[in-house]
């Protein structure tokens, strides 16, 4: 009788049971490398364990260790021939205990890694009919095998990665998202403060006039002195005498010499970042320059280069320069318009049309109708809708007057007997 | 020059308003049927020749239409359409003149803006005429000469009254005939002919070379030789050539006025007033004295220190009368500083700050400062486009425009990693731009096919098309504000004709019923409104499409 010749092409069905020689070669690969490395063909030989580097014997072996899920089998790029990735004990036991279905439906979601897979390939890959992928995922979610994942680049799709991994940054988004959504309090808040920090550092406290009078603020103490009683929280000194407080000048600002090279950089931020705990993780360089850009085309921060010093690594290593960012808002109106965003949150009128009157600035250009009338395009003469018919030039009509009399117009308000306009 | 049908719509609203529907209907036929003769312009507004003559005429003396007489032809006539639209400048021209040289100015420019244009003497006479309180002949003549070199009026040249085009092919006839034209074969010879008519014309155009001995006595001696009796006589006696100069308003000036307030506000926004008062300073340096004189885009100006430091000065000492009016004088922070002036070490420091900043315009160091015109004129349109836009958006789409300007045609996915921003929110924003107009979009496909899902969609900004986006907008919300205005006036009509009576004249309140007078203010509150409104939209258009 001919000699058995092992299969061309080793599957579960024909794998051996035991193998003194693939356990011996798994033995020597743990010891040798670390799960995740690849073997080749030749590495195996060298070895020194497969008996006259039969290659029979190391075919058997290795169809022995792939069916136990110890080795995975892989093509090498570059090279002809098989490789064959050393896979850790623990994870290969996950297979155990698994239907074949299971097993290849693990198998589909343990190769894709931390990126995770989609439930359309899975079905493309194994081939197996959606009723019985939804039992085999249910399953494996059971036996704590694999979990559902969302990806931020295709929220819809229903993905699935392996239970000990952590999804890739690109399909959490990175370090802004939060279970697959831009997390935007996270972003507000590390802005806030970065302008913050940035805005004390482009600018500095003007110097002390004494000379100045009412537009510095500062009260001029009355000869004969103020009235010292019932006014402001009073201390009495150990002396007996009343401690005035004094009322508090809140600091100019002018802006630093020209050509500073102080301004913060990345590294700089980042550390104020740390200090001020404003996230519980540190935030990553790559992420705290994404944010930096975004601040820049919002118009809150401005990029400054210096030439990088010897002990720096640069930003633009092509002309060896380091990115400083400075604000053109000073710390006061910083202040001023955070104020006036949180009166306007809480429904003030007055800070809301201050608001509106600072973004129109004097061009205003949006306070025509027209432009932003839905129906401007056949807004004409002889059409249905002209300057005639037009209901929103009564309106805007109607806010001038108003805003004339918050000006302190001097001319009365006239009701002229108009109705009502209906609601757009 | 602009043909856009809410440009032409506007031009003949502004014309009717200004000098009634007779002068309406013929600039209309010549705004909307191109270049007709006299017979035409009868004809398609149903006058009589002679009738339809004196209109034209009527036009032509108040430069709303353009005429030119070829070789053994007849005249024929075309609308000067940005002639028309600068009609909405007079007042605010008027306004600028009365703030830098006073109210005898204002009422030379008014005059010459009534007229169209006039000699100097014939403007002297006109104010010495009015019964209102007038200096001298002689000091209006100064006024005059003050206004000539500040550019509030120009000198108005004979080719001035034709188009640009008929020019150029009359000085190239001039030049050569048309079969010596047809004759030119080579690039240098070509470029020759192309740069000889380019120099005479700008001969013939440019305001700067006075035609009458002002500035330079060869030019003179040319000029004469050039033009035969021409509408500018030339004399040899100065004193009667100067006053029989030909004058016309500048409307231009009110563009030099909307940039230098844009780049102030800006600058003051983020360096505080000094700054702002340096740069403008210097921006006026560089503003083209009128539409026939643009400085080209390659020009780089130096920077006149001794002028700068001087017009600051004044620019400061404006900006803070404005401020202790109205506040407490705090800009940014800024101390208010009404007193002193800036030194020379000053303005160094106040334009290195400016270099640091979006200014890039601006270069140089230690008074050898210079701005360059082509890249003044782009920062100016851009930073004007972006503000149009962001007042009608909300956010997160501002940002998405500056990204989309900054790094060109961007995909979905990557505007959403770049911008920091949610896949719904960014393709509402996108939509909702792509709607306005101010993004394109692109297919790329990857196969022939064209599948959706095999297709590259990029999205990109282009600045020229949005810029005549915005303009068309701008001229049909124009067309509307003179319309509202006619509607103001038509609804207190009786009221008035009324007022404009001799006895009740400056006598309203006593002589108009109560609730007749109250509606009359509110007429003329409405009407102030409104003209606010379009004076906002010019100063658009002025940087948008003059600069």
């Amino acid at each position: 009788m001919p000699p058995a010749r092992p299969s061309a092409t080793p599957g579960p069905s024909t794998a051996p049971t035991k193998s003194p020689v693939g356990d011996a070669l798994y033995e020597w690969a743990r010891g040798t490398e670390e799960p995740g490395y690849v073997f080749t063909q030749h590495e195996l030989l060298d070895s020194g364990l497969v008996p006259k580097n039969d290659l029979i014997i190391l075919l058997e072996a290795t169809r022995y260790l792939v069916s136990r899920r110890l080795f995975k089998a892989h093509d090498i790029k570059g090279q002809a021939g098989i490789g064959y990735e050393l896979v850790e004990e623990a994870a290969a036991a996950n297979y155990g205990g698994l239907s074949s279905d299971e097993q290849m439906v693990y198998a589909a979601i343990d190769s894709s890694g931390t990126a995770g897979i989609w439930t359309k390939t899975i079905k493309a890959k194994s081939g197996v009919h959606a009723k019985v992928l939804d039992r085999v995922y249910k399953s494996l979610e059971t036996k704590g095998l694999i979990k559902t994942m969302k990806s931020v680049k295709h929220p819809q799709r229903k993905m699935y990665i392996r239970s000990g991994l952590t999804p890739s940054e690109e399909a959490t988004g990175g370090t802004w998202f939060n279970d697959g959504r831009l997390d935007i309090g996270m972003i507000e808040a590390v802005t806030s403060a970065i302008e913050a920090y940035c805005s004390i550092a482009s600018w500095k406290i003007a110097e002390d006039d004494p000379e100045d009078d009412y537009l510095n603020l500062k009260r001029k103490r009355p000869d004969d002195g103020f009235d010292e009683e019932g006014k402001g929280k009073q201390q009495k000194l150990e002396n007996g005498k009343i401690d005035m407080p004094k009322p508090k000048t809140p600091p100019q600002y002018v802006p630093i010499q020209p050509r500073y090279q102080g301004y913060p950089t990345l590294a700089h931020i980042s550390q104020e970042l740390m200090n001020k705990k404003i996230t519980q993780l540190a935030i990553p360089n790559n992420a705290l320059q994404q944010v930096l850009d975004v601040m820049i085309y919002d118009n809150r921060l401005h990029k400054v280069n210096r030439d990088a010093r010897a002990d720096e690594t640069p930003d633009d290593p092509d002309h060896n320069q380091i990115f400083m960012y400075r604000c053109f808002t000073n710390p006061a109106i910083l202040g001023q318009q955070r104020n006036r965003h949180n009166k306007i949150a809480s429904h003030s009128y007055s800070a809301r049309r201050a608001q509106e009157i600072e973004d129109i600035g004097r061009g205003g250009f949006s306070e025509v109708p027209c432009l932003d009338c839905p129906i401007f395009d056949i807004c004409g003469d002889g059409g249905p809708v002209n300057t005639k018919t037009c209901i929103y030039l009564p309106e805007w009509e109607e806010k001038m007057e108003r805003a004339d009399h918050e000006a302190g117009a001097a001319w009365p308000l006239v009701q002229t007997g108009r109705k009502t306009q209906p609601n757009r | 020059m602009t043909t856009s049908p809410a440009f032409q719509r506007l031009c003949c609203e502004l014309v009717e308003d200004h000098y009634g529907d007779f002068y309406r209907s013929i600039f209309e036929c010549l705004a909307f049927g191109g270049r007709l003769s006299a017979p035409q312009v009868a004809q398609k507004c149903h006058l009589p020749l002679r009738q339809a003559r004196s209109g034209l005429a009527g036009l032509i003396q108040l430069r709303l239409v353009h005429h030119h007489t070829p070789r053994d032809a007849q005249t024929i006539y075309s609308a000067d359409l940005n002639n028309a639209y600068d009609i909405i400048r007079t007042g605010r021209l008027i306004e600028a003149a009365r703030e830098h040289h006073g109210d005898i100015a204002a009422q030379i420019v008014s005059t010459a803006c009534r007229l169209g244009f006039a000699t100097i003497s014939e403007l002297r006479d006109r104010l010495l005429c009015d019964d209102t309180e007038t200096e001298t002949g002689t000091t209006i003549e100064q006024l005059v000469d003050d206004l000539l070199e500040d550019h509030f009026l120009i000198r108005l040249r004979k080719a001035h009254f034709g188009e640009a085009h008929d020019i150029r092919r009359q000085v190239e006839l001039n030049l050569l005939s048309p079969q010596a034209i047809a004759k030119l074969t080579g690039t240098k010879a070509k470029a020759e002919h192309a740069g000889n008519i380019e120099r005479e014309y700008e001969e013939l155009v440019h305001t700067s070379k006075a035609e009458h001995g002002h500035v330079n006595g060869d030019y003179v001696k040319q000029a004469r030789k050039k033009q035969s009796n021409g509408v500018n006589g030339v004399s040899t006696n100065g004193h009667s050539t100067q006053r029989s100069t030909l004058v016309q308003p500048n409307p231009h000036k009110v563009v030099a006025l909307a940039q230098s307030r844009l780049v102030g506000e800006l600058a003051r926004k983020m360096h505080g007033k000094r700054a702002a008062a340096v740069l403008v300073s210097a921006i006026r340096q560089i503003t083209d004295p009128d539409v026939w004189s643009k400085l080209p885009a390659s020009h780089v100006h130096g920077i006149d220190a001794r002028q700068l430091r001087f017009g600051a000065n004044i620019e400061l000492n404006k900006v803070s009368d404005n401020e202790a009016r109205h506040t407490n004088g705090k800009v940014n922070g800024y101390l208010h500083e009404v007193d002193e002036d800036l030194a020379e070490g000053d303005i160094d420091r106040e334009l290195m700050f400016l270099t640091e900043s979006n200014f890039h315009f601006l270069t140089g160091d230690r008074s050898m400062w210079q701005i360059e015109k082509g890249a003044f004129d782009e920062w100016v349109r851009k930073e004007e486009t972006l503000r149009v836009m962001d007042s009608r958006l909300e956010p997160p789409s501002p940002r998405i425009l500056r990204i989309l300007v900054d790094k060109g045609k961007l995909e979905e996915r990557t505007l959403q990693e770049i911008g920091l921003l949610g896949a719904k929110e960014l393709r509402q924003s996108l939509s909702l731009l792509k709607q306005m107009g101010y993004l394109d979009l692109q297919e790329v496909p990857r196969n022939p096919q064209r599948m959706p899902n095999q297709t590259v969609f990029l999205w990109s900004h282009e600045a020229g098309r949005v810029q005549s986006l915005v303009l068309e907008g701008v001229y049909a919300t124009l067309c509307k504000m003179v319309q509202l205005l006619n509607l103001e006036r038509a609804k207190m009509a009786n009221t008035l004709s009324k007022i404009e009576r001799e006895d009740v004249k400056n006598k309203e309140e006593e002589m108009l019923a109560p609730a007749e007078f109250i509606l009359l203010q509110r007429s003329r509150k409405t009407e102030s409104w409104v003209w606010g409104e379009i004076h906002r939209l010019d100063s658009t258009v002025a940087i948008l499409r003059d600069t």
